[in-house]
């Protein structure tokens, strides 16, 4: 039950960390990195909250191991602004008003970034659908489908 | 929420898996997406020590279809290429339809097909957190001998329920399984996988793992599954019915899902409609014997007089949809 080495990148960067088998992609990234925009909520894969992307697709990190990255290439969203600005997408929450407390946030871009990373121009039945494993408890979710719609 | 500790090794062949499972036995969890594995880590209803991850080995991941043997899957092929993936599109599209259907986009991603297959069995009373289940006396699946969805005496039998929606289409679809253990290799009909003892929902032995999932070619007028569900973006189904029919060879098969520890197929009832010419008093009479003949209990989503409802509901709307009934 030794930790082990991985090498990975997280936002353009490599990094290098010692990991046990047992700790989350989320643990890393969180206490680890620093990285805490990926937000922890269930812990158990029904909310959403910290999903990111993992080799263009979207991955909840609290149900990704550590050890499972070896070599992977990972967006979080502290990734998508570059200089102090934001990305298109991001605006667009902001323009929206698709924030309320903001916990949902950032795993609704991460979602929204990886479905248009496959689909660039979805309908809103297909952002609908890529986001339907986002909880958010205050928004009603309109603003933030309306969000991607005006980010594509 | 920390996970128990343990050891993890991803070996990059197939006999690699069948060493260490030979090894470690009962200790050693496989893991294919990790969308069931680690959620029942972090609640510890499972606390393997050694977890062998699958996504090194290439060939578990090949999908293909010939003439002759079918679709081949392999178990570590992810939901979401299951769902899009135009070889299954083209020959099965119930397959492809009901993978769509599993979890949110983020489980179709991670979640696998050999993984959907090996789906624990589900309750109210299981899939708790340790402290939550510490309330209670242990339960069947937890080695106790006592099943809390059921009041009053202490039943025998333990009502968890096998949810996992493609592993029951592919149930209908007469799919075979390839085990690979320290034995060697074996092609198991997945009616003889499906069974287990009181509290597993399948026969996989300890030192086995699936390494392909084939689907016979077949010449079908119809398969759909239904799936009704609490929240329409991820859970799991109240009950799921999948209809897979060949009208030409009067055959035609229903399976139930979430009622029982396997999937429920009731292949007398079902004789009853390749008989004759069906007809609307066939099938509702077919739906009403199969509805009678499963108990639901209150230990998932859905109450149990709806769940029971909605598979007599289902099943009709499933031969109507089909339109061989009005």
């Amino acid at each position: 039950m030794n930790k082990r080495s991985i090498a990975f990148r997280v936002n353009g960067a490599d990094y290098e960390v010692f990991v046990e088998a047992r700790e989350t992609l989320l643990q890393v990234l969180r206490e680890k990195l620093g990285l805490t925009g990926t937000k922890q909520g269930c812990d158990l894969g029904d909310c959403g909250a910290c999903t990111v992307v993992v080799e263009g697709k979207p991955a909840l990190a609290c149900l990704t191991l550590a050890v499972e990255m070896e070599g992977k290439e990972i967006l979080t969203i502290e990734g998508l602004s570059s200089n102090g600005k934001l990305n298109p997408l991001q605006q667009a929450f902001m323009d929206e008003g698709a924030v309320q407390c903001g916990y949902c946030t950032p795993g609704m871009i991460m979602s929204a970034t990886a479905l248009l990373n496959h689909n660039p121009h979805p309908t809103e039945e297909e952002i609908r659908h890529g986001l339907a494993g986002n909880l958010c408890r205050c928004t009603g979710y309109s603003k933030i489908i309306n969000a991607v719609m005006k980010a594509t | 929420m920390n996970l128990p500790k343990f050891d993890y090794q991803a070996p990059e062949s197939i006999s690699d898996v069948c060493s260490l499972l030979a090894q470690a036995g009962e200790r050693a969890a496989i893991m294919a997406g990790g969308t069931d594995l680690i959620v029942q880590m972090m609640q510890r209803t499972s606390v393997p020590e050694l977890v062998i991850g699958l996504k090194q080995i290439p060939e578990l991941q090949n999908l293909t279809y010939s003439e002759t043997h079918g679709l081949k899957i392999g178990p570590m092929v992810s939901l979401q290429k299951l769902a899009n993936a135009s070889v299954v599109k083209d020959h099965f599209p119930v397959l492809a339809e009901t993978a769509s259907m599993v979890g949110a986009v983020q489980h179709q991603f991670m979640g696998t097909v050999g993984g959907n297959l090996c789906l624990n069995t589900r309750c109210w009373y299981y899939n708790q957190s340790a402290d939550w289940r510490r309330s209670l006396i242990p339960c069947h699946k937890l080695g106790g001998d006592t099943c809390h969805a059921i009041k009053g005496s202490r039943s025998r039998k333990c009502y968890a329920v096998y949810s996992a929606d493609v592993g029951s289409v592919l149930f209908a679809l007469g799919a075979n399984i390839v085990l690979s253990g320290s034995q060697g290799e074996k092609i198991v009909p997945l009616e003889e996988f499906f069974g287990g003892d009181l509290i597993k929902p399948t026969n996989l032995g300890k030192d086995e793992f699936i390494t392909e999932i084939i689907v016979p070619p077949q010449q079908l007028s119809f398969a759909r599954y239904y799936k009704p569900r609490l929240r329409g973006a991820i859970d799991f189904p109240k009950v799921g019915v999948a209809l897979v029919a060949s009208a030409e060879n009067k055959d035609y098969r229903v399976v139930i899902s979430a009622v029982d520890r396997k999937p429920a197929r009731f292949k007398d009832l079902e004789a009853t409609l390749s008989q004759h010419e069906i007809s609307g008093k066939q099938v509702r009479d077919f739906a009403a014997e199969v509805t009678s003949r499963i108990r639901t209990v209150a230990n998932v989503s859905g109450s149990p007089a709806y769940r029971r409802q909605m598979v007599n509901v289902l099943i009709k709307k499933a031969f109507t949809e089909m339109g061989v009934v009005s």
